[in-house]
């Protein structure tokens, strides 16, 4: 999926999902909720007051690896 | 219309477009000193302003500082709803400030001798320094403020790759 896609879904610039992406600019509540319908996921999966953790690092852990 | 993706070159552009406007404002406050009075110096004077004006008016409609970062769009998002907000108030503070300096000058001109008056070409100057400076003050906030912006999806795909990652990766 395009930014200009998701952009397009959600009803904000593309641009505004770049920001997103980069962590420039934290979404109204709204926003947040329409990205969480758009992709399917609840929201604490889209977004974090924490940096996520790589998805590599949580695949190794659920293939039962202890280090990376 | 090209959008300037880069800060540090909106930057430039905007702080040759302030220099330009302090020098075109000396070059009028020189010409005030130098004209003469009576006619010629009045006719001198409405073509200024009405020059200024009229470049003005023909610099707003084809060049505006804004789009070099925020794209024409007839919807605001969400986002840019909040930049408009805080750059008029940034706006708002900045020509208030002009103001209280302003005042400050004359109210100290009036009671201490060591600070000179302003006299009338001094305000003509001022007033075209301001016309000028304030004209392009919320463009030039919102220019210089916005960080560097995403590629756009217009431009082709080798060149968004290079300036951005792909929006999803399943690893990292």
């Amino acid at each position: 999926m395009s930014r200009q896609e998701l952009a397009l879904q959600v009803g904000v610039n593309y641009q505004t999902i770049g920001y997103l992406e980069r962590g420039d600019y934290a979404p109204s509540l709204e926003l947040a909720f329409r990205l969480s319908e758009v992709f399917g996921l609840p929201l604490e999966m889209i977004f974090s007051r924490e940096p996520f953790e790589p998805l590599s690092l949580a695949h190794l852990r659920s293939n039962g690896a202890t280090k990376p | 219309m090209t959008i300037l993706t880069s800060r540090s070159a909106r930057r430039l552009l905007i702080g040759v477009h302030y220099v330009g406007f302090t020098f075109f404002a000396l070059f009028v406050s020189g010409f005030f000193s130098m004209r003469g009075n009576g006619w010629p110096a009045f006719v001198g004077d409405v073509l200024i302003f009405f020059g200024t004006g009229i470049w003005l008016l023909w610099i707003s409609r084809n060049y505006k500082l804004d789009r070099v970062c925020l794209p024409r769009t007839t919807k605001l998002d969400e986002r840019q709803v909040q930049v408009r907000a805080r750059t008029l108030a940034a706006s708002y503070f900045v020509v208030v400030g002009i103001f209280i300096a302003l005042l400050f000058w004359t109210t100290a001109a009036k009671h201490l001798s060591f600070v000179r008056r302003p006299s009338g070409d001094d305000w003509s100057t001022i007033a075209t320094l301001c016309l000028l400076l304030i004209s392009f003050l919320p463009s030039a906030i919102v220019a210089w403020n916005e960080p560097d912006l995403p590629p756009s999806p217009e431009e082709p795909k080798e060149t968004r790759e290079q300036a951005s990652p792909p929006l999803m990766r399943p690893f990292r």
